[in-house]
């Protein structure tokens, strides 16, 4: 997905005016929270669990390379095929040669940001292999042509209406509005797909480091068919997604669920271990683990930024977000949204490319309350604003009427001047010292300071006494 | 049934049917009839059977060869080629397997992998049966990893309801790819599930 970060403000009023998709975002993004806080309600322990899953996650990133080592050995003790990724490009060429000795043709695939990060799938197209998304939210979006707008529900943006017609256009079945209907379809389209499959790709939620196996966490089954039906089984897992031991995997697990979508349990978890060559058992011939490095390092060097290593990637962030819930997942213009995808963004892609994410934020904290590993999100947010204030990035103009701010706030004569001045100036500069106050009307400074309202007080008691 | 199990047979049932899903407790003698009763009302069409140590106690095989000759399908491999095997799999409408575990809190079923090889069996067909002893339900997941029957060494799956989607402005609708309809036979016979 080609980024669209450095378009974000030009954008906004674009997504601001699209009615549709900020009532679906915000319904949707308070139903998530409705359930999780139900979920999360049933655990007094809950912030324990937080602070517990915190320091294992804090433990393995600060101990990365020792940890990758230790599962790639695991992995290969039980057959599967590891292989560490720098970035994007060795990641997809590694794959397609893959594809190319075995003669894949059709490759079935379920939800994965990371394979969206690394471009994967308009990869593997270009060079003639069919991609089919099985998820369905991820399939009406590969229809649609569209990029995912939320990490747990990509296509949460469009209405049941806009789903039925792009089911009826690229389908061609009679037009129904029904859930029910719809889903039916796509069952049906993609069963066909899943059994004639050559290659089932799958993302992972967590490594086990102990026994080298991979955990993937979903509610329809096909990252089972995927995992399970194709001769050949691809698991893309971020470096940063590993976990220590197997008796780990219930907390994360339980902060995962419940976090994501309010669910106790996912309808399906599937914890992977090897392949199975004999064709008396079912599944995968060959299992290869791809280990995705792609700028994961770079945070490493960064003693606030390596935190945002430990997202488990719920979504809630996103889902308790105000702006988020207003502009939607599209207007971050990457796959990675929210208040997560503010501050990660910037680092992969650049500070200069997505200066504006870390600003689009009230700081309101609610992401930091919410974050089941408790990733200081809206501390970070604030820190890659001084980076990318630092590195003179923002508009020259601001960083100059800052630095009168605090050359005038240092003298109590100056600051009362310019508050005075400020008071006459105010109607005619309001419009051009922000965007902030197109929407809004900043309060009148009055006539009377607070310091001269005093004085008259002062005097008032003084004359009493 | 002692008091403990009782409360724990009590939050599963309340957790499955929560998810859609349905539960019964039974004898393992009034098993037999429980299936045959189940399978006649559904009036399923095409069956297909998991095979193993706890199935096969229970005699599982017996009982659908009896009652259901024309709807079984049998999936022995040898002999079989693959494709035959996935078709009849992808074309039945109702599939019967065990659980090793029960997990009371959140209604899962545990399947370790090295007691189920036919793991599409619990996936491809609309209508699951899942079998399992009472003495297989522990209370919590972080129980299971105190279970000495867990192998370091083991793929597992969990199942915990109907497979589902709210893709659709979060609408929730059953059945996406895997099973849309879901119930458990918890029996209080003596041996564990698999082996």
């Amino acid at each position: 997905m080609k980024p669209k970060t450095s378009e974000f403000k030009k954008e906004l009023p674009k997504h601001l005016a699209n009615q549709t998709m900020r009532q679906n975002t915000e319904r949707a993004s308070h139903l998530s929270l409705a359930k999780r806080n139900e979920r999360v309600a049933e655990i007094p322990e809950w912030e324990s669990l937080r602070e517990q899953a915190h320091e294992i996650k804090k433990e393995v990133i600060n101990n990365l390379e020792h940890y990758l080592d230790e599962f790639e050995k695991k992995a290969q003790e039980n057959g599967v095929t590891v292989f560490r990724a720098r970035d994007a490009a060795e990641a997809n060429k590694f794959v397609h040669e893959i594809a190319i000795e075995n003669k894949v043709k059709l490759i079935v695939k379920s939800k994965s940001m990371i394979t969206e990060e690394l471009g994967f799938n308009q990869y593997m197209i270009d060079r003639g292999l069919e991609v089919v998304e099985t998820d369905l939210g991820e399939f009406i979006i590969q229809l649609a042509d569209e990029p995912p707008s939320h990490l747990t529900a990509p296509a949460i943006h469009k209405s049941r209406i806009e789903i039925a017609k792009l089911f009826q256009e690229k389908l061609k079945i009679p037009y129904s509005e029904d859930p029910q209907v719809l889903t039916r379809a796509a069952r049906k389209v993609l069963r066909k797909k899943f059994l004639n499959a050559d290659m089932g790709v799958t993302g992972a939620n967590f490594g086990i480091v102990e026994n080298g196996s991979i955990a993937i966490v979903e509610n329809e089954g096909n990252v089972r068919m995927c995992s399970t039906l194709p001769k050949i089984h691809v698991a893309f897992i971020g470096i940063e997604r590993l976990i220590p031991k197997s008796g780990d995997l219930p907390l994360f697990i339980k902060l995962l669920t419940r976090s994501a979508t309010g669910q106790k349990l996912t309808s399906f978890v599937s914890i992977i271990q090897k392949p199975f060559p004999s064709k008396l058992i079912d599944g995968p011939e060959k299992v290869y683990f791809i280990l995705v490095d792609n700028k994961r390092s770079d945070f490493l060097e960064d003693r606030y930024l390596k935190q945002a290593l430990y997202c488990i990637r719920c979504g809630a962030c996103y889902n308790t977000c105000p702006v988020y819930q207003n502009i939607g997942g599209h207007a971050y213009g990457w796959v990675y949204q929210g208040p997560i995808g503010a501050i990660i963004s910037p680092q992969f892609l650049g500070l200069e490319k997505a200066r504006d994410l870390p600003f689009a934020s009230s700081l309101c904290g609610s992401c930091t309350f919410i974050c089941p590993v408790k990733i200081p999100l809206h501390h970070l947010l604030l820190y890659q604003r001084r980076r990318i204030v630092d590195g003179n990035l923002t508009a020259r103009h601001e960083k100059k009427i800052a630095q009168g701010f605090v050359f005038a706030a240092n003298s109590w004569r100056l600051f009362t001047y310019m508050g005075r001045m400020g008071r006459v100036l105010q109607k005619l500069l309001s419009k051009y010292i922000s965007p902030w106050s197109k929407s809004r009307e900043a309060p009148v400074i009055q006539r009377r300071f607070f310091r001269d309202w005093w004085k008259t007080k002062e005097t008032e008691s003084h004359g009493k006494k | 049934m002692e008091k403990n199990s009782e409360k724990l047979i009590e939050r599963f049932k309340k957790e499955i049917e929560y998810l859609s899903g349905n539960c019964q407790v039974m004898t393992t003698e009034t098993l037999s009839d429980q299936i045959v009763n189940y399978i006649t009302e559904k009036k399923f069409k095409s069956i297909v059977a998991e095979e193993n140590g706890f199935l096969d106690e229970l005699n599982l095989n017996g009982i659908l060869r009896s009652h259901f000759t024309s709807q079984l399908l049998e999936l022995r491999r040898s002999g079989f080629d693959e494709t035959a095997y996935r078709s009849k799999l992808a074309d039945a409408d109702f599939a019967i397997a065990s659980a090793d575990f029960l997990i009371a809190e959140t209604g899962t079923l545990v399947f370790l992998g090295k007691n189920h090889l036919n793991q599409l069996l619990t996936l491809l067909p609309p209508s699951l049966l899942v079998i399992a002893g009472l003495d297989s339900m522990i209370s919590d997941l972080e129980q299971l990893y105190h279970q000495t029957d867990i192998e370091e060494q083991s793929s597992m799956t969990f199942i915990t309801g109907p497979s589902r989607t709210a893709d659709i402005e979060k609408i929730l609708v059953l059945g996406v790819h895997g099973p849309k309809e879901l119930t458990v036979f918890v029996t209080d016979s003596c041996s564990k599930g698999g082996s």
